[in-house]
């Protein structure tokens, strides 16, 4: 077998085919499975989450008042010379890696989840995919459906909420080795006399169509392994959206885990910090892969969103931890239609001498999406909720409104970071 | 204890036979069978696994390879992908063709004598004893020279019996295909199988590539 490598001629000839679409009668034919468009410009969506409930007063949303709060009511362990600052855009110590891409970086904070904590689930969902019906798909999911979806569908290292979009999910582990050069050859002329239709068969028409690129992505994961770098699932999805298989992706960085119910001080800082030194490593992978002939980068052609499932309470809890914040959240918006160096929504502290409920708390502010700042009185205004995120990225991704369903076009967004 | 005896008897239980993928009309194996069905056919790889490092990846179920292999998320309870995948086929494929490999090649190319097998009994499983009368298959040249063999020289009645042969071996008869409800002719099937096979190739490199066409079916993949 092992003398059935594919030729470097066949290869070519196997993509020439899959290009145009003409490999498998009928492969084609549906836009959310394998459609190969080659445009000038395409336009990638990665999500990256932080599992485990972020402190966000440590990273995208710090301390901004002048005077320093009581640790009692809001626990923070930075100075006010830790934030860095860019235009509109502040951040805390947790976010410093990404402190050199400041100017494509964008924060929404102040996004209200629930009123009570429904756990780490409910809330990624919701998050996640900007709705709180369940069994609804995922941003990388639904957005992908929207705009377009390459033959691998949606990448991911974890479960996907695909809901009822026909597009299959390529886990990202399984790109560490793609020692696959035989099976498209192998499977190539059944599947040409073969009539009948089933997601395998589906599954195996891809694999030969997309040979090529397949290829591509051997030899890029080679590469890299060649120079000593540690392979992550960030250099895996930026390697296989340049490759063209995919447009959307789903990472959890499962490095760490920032439920931090006791143990906070120090330890919360460290690893927030960590997640977004991988952020920072993506986007600087990303910078490195050009894409087409424009002298673009594949960052400058990708929509990147930072989340996690929710923030953290503000002071710290008899255990020296603090536990999950519902009625606040942030997001960090990144890349191709991004306008950078912004900030929008804000959250305010009750302090605990003015709280109803005997404790200190964080929770967002009301939000006026005419004027684009955040007030403090409800009327007539609203909160930024995840269906304003979703709406935001539909109008950033632009997408198809005919097949984005998980809001209505006319929902609010915010226009202030939208390019 | 005995309560205990049979809760632990019900946790594996269930934690093997649930299906891979979402459940649907057509089950397809949960990962831990699709792995015992490969070994259970191909069994000269269990004996040859250690010397080959695919099998840390494919014969064991390694998170990775359990979620490609369509199992559910921990976390989510739910599978990663709710239908077999590209992500699955990739993964798939290239475990079956390294099972294959062990299985098939080592001993086509008789470089191996297997364990209380003669060369014979063990092709047998592969083909027709009819069309292997007449070869002196327990020399190792002997065996050689009906692996030199090209698809295309053994007449089309031949691969059609050889085809017929291998399928029911990996997955079941005509009854059993027909029932499963893949395809509506079992007939057409036999025949679209052995003409996609590469006729130019030695029956070493050719009836891999029939065991691999059979094998990746969604009849030997699911109940």
């Amino acid at each position: 077998m092992k003398n059935l490598q594919l030729s470097r001629r066949e290869i070519l000839q196997l993509s020439a085919l899959a290009g145009g679409g003409l490999m498998i009668p009928g492969l084609f034919s549906g836009r959310a499975e394998g459609q190969l468009l080659q445009e000038p410009e395409p336009h990638y969506f990665l999500m990256i989450q932080i599992p485990g409930g972020w402190d966000t007063t440590l990273g995208v949303d710090p301390w901004l008042e002048e005077q320093m709060p009581d640790q009692k009511d809001l626990f923070i362990e930075y100075s006010k010379d830790q934030i860095f600052r860019y235009e509109n855009l502040a951040m805390g110590p947790a976010c410093e890696p990404l402190n050199k891409f400041a100017d494509r970086v964008s924060i929404i904070n102040g996004i209200f989840l629930s009123p009570v904590d429904n756990g780490h689930e409910a809330a990624q969902l919701y998050i996640e995919s900007g709705s709180t019906l369940g069994g609804c798909p995922s941003l990388a999911v639904e957005l992908s459906y929207a705009t377009k979806a390459g033959p691998f569908g949606i990448l991911a290292n974890g479960g996907v909420v695909v809901g009822s979009r026909p597009l299959s999910v390529t886990n990202l582990d399984s790109l560490r080795s793609v020692s696959e050069a035989e099976l498209p050859q192998y499977l190539k002329r059944f599947l040409e006399l073969f009539e009948g239709s089933s997601p395998l068969i589906n599954a195996q028409k891809s694999i030969v169509a997309t040979a090529l690129q397949v290829d591509q992505i051997a030899r890029a994961v080679e590469k890299l392994q060649e120079e000593g770098v540690e392979i992550t699932n960030g250099h895996l999805a930026g390697i296989a959206f340049q490759a063209g298989v995919s447009f959307s992706g789903e990472i959890r960085y499962n490095e760490v885990f920032l439920d931090t119910h006791s143990g906070h001080r120090g330890d919360h800082l460290r690893d927030q910090k960590k997640g977004f030194q991988f952020v920072a490593d993506t986007f600087d992978f990303f910078k490195s892969l050009p894409i087409g002939t424009s002298g673009k980068s594949l960052f400058d052609c990708t929509t990147f969103m930072v989340t996690s499932e929710f923030s953290r309470t503000a002071a710290l809890n008899g255990a020296g931890g603090k536990d999950h914040n519902a009625l606040v959240n942030s997001v960090l918006l990144a890349g191709k239609g991004v306008r950078g160096g912004q900030m929008v929504g804000r959250s305010k502290l009750i302090k605990k001498a003015q709280s109803k409920i005997g404790q200190s708390y964080q929770i967002a502010m009301p939000f006026d999406f005419k004027t684009g700042q955040a007030v403090d009185s409800k009327d007539g205004t609203s909160f930024i909720f995840p269906e304003q995120v979703a709406r935001t990225l539909a109008e950033i991704m632009k997408v198809d409104w005919e097949r984005f369903k998980t809001v209505p076009q006319k929902t609010q967004f915010l226009r202030s970071i939208v390019l | 204890m005995k309560n205990l005896f049979w809760i632990v008897c019900l946790v594996t239980y269930t934690g093997t036979a649930a299906a891979s993928f979402s459940e649907n009309h057509r089950r397809y194996m949960s990962p831990f069978d699709v792995v015992s069905s490969l070994y259970n056919k191909f069994p000269k790889s269990r004996e040859e696994a250690s010397g080959h490092s695919i099998f840390n990846e494919c014969g064991a179920l390694k998170s990775s390879s359990y979620l490609n292999l369509g199992g559910k998320n921990l976390i989510s309870n739910k599978p990663v992908s709710e239908k077999p995948s590209v992500s699955f086929m990739r993964f798939y494929g290239v475990c079956l063709m390294s099972f294959v490999d062990v299985d098939f090649s080592a001993a086509a190319f008789g470089q191996k004598v297997e364990k209380g097998e003669s060369r014979k009994k063990w092709l047998a499983r592969y083909f027709p004893s009819r069309l292997i009368e007449g070869y002196k298959l327990e020399s190792a040249g002997g065996f050689a020279q009906f692996f030199k063999k090209t698809w295309s020289s053994f007449p089309a009645a031949d691969r059609l019996e050889m085809t017929e042969h291998l399928v029911k071996h990996l997955i079941g008869s005509k009854k059993v295909i027909e029932d499963l409800g893949f395809v509506k002719n079992y007939e057409v099937l036999i025949s679209i199988l052995q003409e996609s096979v590469d006729g130019s190739k030695g029956l070493s490199e050719s009836f891999p590539q029939l065991i691999v066409l059979i094998a990746t079916r969604d009849e030997f993949l699911s109940y």
